[in-house]
């Protein structure tokens, strides 16, 4: 009801006629805020998310709404709205004309902005709570805003395997299980280049953001390996796959696991392997403020509500993934945090250490992955495939051939007697 | 005069023109010129030559749009012929079941296909239960087939079976009092009158299942067709020249098919009126 209210407000200040929006901000002066985010990735009151906790859920949007008339004595407006990957927000933006104050890349495409020249410098002074930011966001643990000047870590997570562990013996700590011929057909991978290449990578023990063309020919030839045990290249069917027992090892972030583990079918045990014998991604969204921003000074505002306690954790348990704020980590507030503790979502120091986050990749590697994509996507021939194809090809042929000589047929046929006719008819004249 | 109503006609018409201008002429056109360009808008024939390595997938998805193709004709004939046979009101009824899937969304049917194949889906629970050895069904080339007879066989149905109750008796009568039996009846009157609506079934099968994404990939694992080549190159790639491409080959080979198949077709209504 409420999404609906929100929705049904937002027409009613779209379609109001300029003169009347003018007459209401001389009255008001309410400023706007534009923040653009991924789809169900923020608190917004309702029960949708991941873990839905009546004391600390909250509409964050409302929230600071109320948070900026009792702080600073002026009224907001928040206009929210959603995008679906990094390369939708990266596409609004670069066609120019959209009008955003905050938005919320991932590491790689903040990564990219930055080099683009497309992202603002924020005024730390008024983002006050950025103390609270996890200090390992602010060292050389994370590349993609090398002088940290252009970013706040919003939600973070990591990669890792869930896997039966009815199915699946031994230890699963690297990728080479995800190549192990006794679990053909059992296994999922990422249907994203992207995500399918680090692993490959990482299992040859490169760099995820390899600048070496060598090094991403042997993991294309590494995938074009395991695609004969692969069940599929999926997205979100892992899911119900992993759930019902159809497949038994995946890649997947921890916070789906969380997901996978909390709807497992009777008999299906999963459990989820960190990658401690070679890299993986840890991935990390930020809150930027693009370039063309109207509003700066209220969008660092709002990055800074987002990093107050009571917001974190409200978001925390919305998205069910990490939260970069050691208030949350640590639940300083006192109030109920589902994922306090959880070695899962909060891994040691330890365990991350050999993790690594996506940068961009520049325009050729990103091409040149592309192409061993599409490459490792095609089909190969198949002889019985085109065995039939050729019979089905030559029996479409013989029929036309047939039906020509049968017309050509029934047409000498038809001449002959019109022949014999007229010439019958000559005859009786 | 006839201006006016000339006048009348087009501006009757002209919604549809409209319609078809923006949303069919203009993005064809935009397609072509895609496909003629490179990035910077410069004439180029590269994108030919770059997608020449997927001939196979172009094949397979040509071979498996056939397949089911086929099967639709071959389960839907007989299928309309018998529904045309019974009664008014069980006509109504069957017919209503026939479009009864298509209430409901494609992707939603592909999904529980998809939950019905799997290995511990429906089908080899049933087996399991009567002690039979499971079949593996899902993530193969018939698995994909099935999808596409699945959700586009009423595509099928109905054009013949709007054909069939066409064809009225008196002319069925004539047959026989000309000495035609059953069969007779069947192949030079029934048959060769029935196939402007197996042109359209086989038009509206065939097209949709050569260029389709969803259903591969839901069913077929790893087994890829050019719709999802196409799918991949448009939405992650961003490679909007190369996408372009691809299906304009694909709409000048699904072209080529319609042609040779109403090869099939154009003669026997020639045969019709001999």
């Amino acid at each position: 009801m409420k999404r609906i209210c929100l929705l049904l407000s937002a027409l009613c200040l779209l379609c109001a006629p300029p003169a009347a929006a003018a007459a209401e901000t001389e009255a008001k002066t309410a400023e706007q805020l534009n923040v653009y985010n991924w789809g169900v990735y923020m608190d917004l009151g309702t029960d949708d998310g991941s873990y839905y906790d009546e004391a600390t859920a909250m509409d964050v949007n409302r929230a600071f709404e109320d948070y900026y008339r009792q702080t600073y004595g002026r009224e907001i407006t928040v206009n929210y709205t959603t995008y679906e990957n990094n390369e939708a927000l990266y596409q609004k933006l670069s066609a120019g004309g959209a009008n955003y104050d905050v938005i919320v890349p991932s590491d790689y495409m903040a990564n990219r902005m930055i080099q683009e020249d497309m992202l603002e410098k924020l005024d730390f002074a008024n983002i006050p709570h950025y103390a609270d930011v996890d200090e390992a966001f602010k060292g050389d643990d994370w590349h993609y805003d090398p002088t940290h000047e252009y970013t706040v870590p919003y939600m973070w997570g990591y990669v890792g395997i869930v896997y039966n562990t009815g199915k699946v013996s031994g230890a699963v700590n690297q990728w080479d299980v995800l190549w192990n011929e006794a679990y053909k057909g059992k296994i999922l991978m990422f249907n994203n280049a992207r995500d399918a290449f680090a692993i490959a990578l990482a299992k040859n023990g490169f760099s995820l953001n390899s600048p070496n063309a060598a090094e991403w020919q042997v993991a294309s030839d590494d995938l074009k390996a395991q695609k004969p045990l692969v069940q599929g290249y999926v997205t979100d069917e892992a899911f119900d796959k992993m759930q019902n027992g159809e497949a038994w090892l995946a890649p997947c972030y921890y916070g789906d696991y969380l997901i996978m583990k909390a709807n497992a079918a009777e008999g299906v045990e999963l459990a989820f392997g960190t990658i401690t014998r070679q890299t993986a991604n840890k991935f990390v969204d930020l809150l930027c403020i693009p370039k063309g921003c109207q509003n700066k000074l209220a969008a660092e505002r709002y990055i800074d509500f987002l990093c107050q306690y009571q917001t974190g954790l409200a978001n925390a348990h919305y998205t069910g993934y990490s939260s970069p704020l050691t208030t949350v980590r640590n639940n300083t507030g006192g109030l109920y945090y589902h994922y306090a503790g959880d070695p899962g979502v909060y891994p040691s120091e330890s365990v991350l250490a050999g993790y690594e986050d996506f940068l961009y990749l520049g325009t050729s590697s990103q091409a040149r992955m592309d192409g061993y994509w599409k490459e490792l996507k095609k089909s190969t021939g198949d002889v019985v495939m085109y065995a039939s194809f050729a019979g089905l090809l030559a029996l479409a042929a013989a029929l036309l051939a047939v039906r020509f000589a049968r017309s050509r047929r029934r047409e000498r046929l038809r001449k002959a007697a019109r022949e014999q006719f007229d010439k019958k008819a000559k005859n009786k004249a | 005069m006839t201006n006016p109503r000339a006048l009348r006609q087009k501006l009757v018409a002209a919604p549809y023109l409209v319609w078809a201008a923006v949303f069919i002429v203009v993005p064809l056109a935009m397609v072509a010129y895609y496909a003629f360009t490179d990035p910077a808008g410069n004439f180029t024939l590269s994108n030919f030559h770059e997608i020449a390595g997927f001939s196979h997938t172009f094949i397979l998805s040509i071979w498996l749009g056939l397949l089911s193709t086929i099967i639709c004709l071959l389960i839907s004939y007989p299928l309309a012929y018998l529904i045309t046979r019974c009664s008014p009101k069980t006509q109504r009824l069957l017919m209503v079941l026939v479009m009864l899937p298509m209430w409901i969304n494609l992707l939603l049917r592909t999904y529980a296909l998809m939950k019905l194949l799997e290995d511990t889906g429906f089908i080899n629970e049933l087996l399991s239960l009567l002690h039979l050895p499971p079949v593996h069904l899902i993530n193969t080339e018939g698995a994909v087939v099935a999808g596409m007879v699945y959700n586009f066989i009423p595509y099928m149905i109905l054009p013949i079976y709007n054909v069939m109750t066409r064809i009225e008796t008196p002319v069925l009568e004539a047959s026989r009092d000309l000495g035609c039996n059953g069969f007779q009846t069947f192949r030079r009157v029934v048959f060769p009158l029935s196939i402007p609506g197996i042109v359209s079934g086989v038009t509206m099968v065939f097209v949709p299942s050569v260029s389709t994404f969803y259903i591969s990939s839901k069913l077929g694992g790893s087994i890829t067709l050019v719709g999802d080549i196409i799918e991949y190159t448009f939405n992650s790639e961003a490679n909007y020249n190369t996408g372009a491409t691809m299906s304009l080959i694909l709409m000048g080979m699904i072209l080529l098919c319609m042609l040779v198949m109403n090869q099939f077709t154009g003669g026997d209504e020639e045969a019709i009126l001999v």
